[in-house]
């Protein structure tokens, strides 16, 4: 199963759109996290948004992860240890308020498990892979740092 | 006090937590089940509203006053968004210490409400390097 995301903020109908199209040629099972009510499936299946704990299960259960560039999914991909697609929202399409996912996903693009595509075609391509890594962040000496600053910042 | 928006903010100050480990912290987050993935069962839900939504930011506002009211922190720690803004202001003007985290995400460039809180917030960090200026913007590290 395929679950996709796309934060709380705005919809995304670029990407359930794709994702719609891909789910009816390919017959893959994608479940998508919507609350737009302008987005109307004929292929996917459609989720309201879901508390902590619900979220998690979905994540859990899917095998890839696709989602907007947004830092919250990276941190749930790396946490369940699921491959993760990243479509960034667009400031010219009235995806976003700037384009700072597009500058999001071109820093992490070297993650391990992150893969960023553009469009449906790179998209769809990506879907298909059988062997996607799952998402590991070297994190811990750049956080551990941050963490300490924030200790006696308090103070 | 620590308070975020949903979504990245609260994961991000999710990952911070052991900088308040030990002390009281009293969380505030905009979606309201959003402590229980990490154990947190105390969490004051808090209207949501961003810069395109002035209407909501302005009904928002009393709701956010009355709460920072009633817990009187002594430190606020946020990660944004707008309504973490409105909380570091609040404590600004009260005196109480105020630390702002600016989302890893913006790499390029300051949030709106990140640079209106770079020139409130007793402590600013941002976690790109590029983004500090080793005065009044801190770069010390990031949580990815």
């Amino acid at each position: 199963m395929i679950f996709a995301v796309a934060g709380t903020q705005l919809p995304f109908p670029r990407m359930m759109n794709a994702l719609d199209d891909i789910a009816g040629r390919t017959g893959l099972r994608i479940v998508v996290q919507s609350a737009d009510p302008h987005f109307t499936p004929r292929n996917v299946e459609t989720v309201p948004f879901m508390s902590g704990v619900k979220f998690d299960e979905t994540v859990i259960d899917c095998r890839v992860i696709v989602a907007h560039a947004g830092i919250g999914v990276m941190m749930t991909a790396e946490t369940h240890g699921k491959p993760l697609i990243i479509m960034p929202r667009r400031a010219d399409l009235g995806e976003h308020r700037n384009d700072h996912q597009e500058a999001t996903a071109r820093r992490f693009a070297d993650v391990p498990g992150i893969t960023v595509v553009h469009t449906a075609e790179e998209l769809e391509e990506t879907l298909r892979e059988p062997d996607l890594q799952p998402v590991t962040l070297a994190s811990t000496p750049r956080r551990e740092a941050l963490i300490a600053a924030v200790t006696k910042a308090l103070d | 006090m620590c308070v975020s928006s949903s979504g990245g903010h609260w994961q991000e100050l999710m990952a911070l937590a052991p900088a308040w480990q030990d002390r009281k912290p009293v969380y505030a987050c905009t979606q309201p089940d959003a402590g229980l993935p990490f154990g947190i069962t105390e969490l004051h839900p808090i209207p949501d509203c961003n810069r395109n939504t002035l209407a909501k930011f302005l009904r928002a506002i009393p709701a956010y006053v009355r709460l920072f009211r009633a817990i009187r922190p002594s430190a606020v720690v946020s990660t944004g968004a707008l309504p973490g803004l409105v909380f570091i202001l609040l404590a600004k003007l009260t005196g109480a210490r105020s630390v702002w985290i600016e989302s890893i995400a913006n790499c390029e460039r300051l949030s709106m409400c990140g640079y209106v809180a770079s020139h409130f917030a007793d402590v600013f960090f941002v976690q790109a390097a590029e983004l500090a200026d080793g005065k009044r913007i801190l770069y010390t590290g990031s949580v990815i």
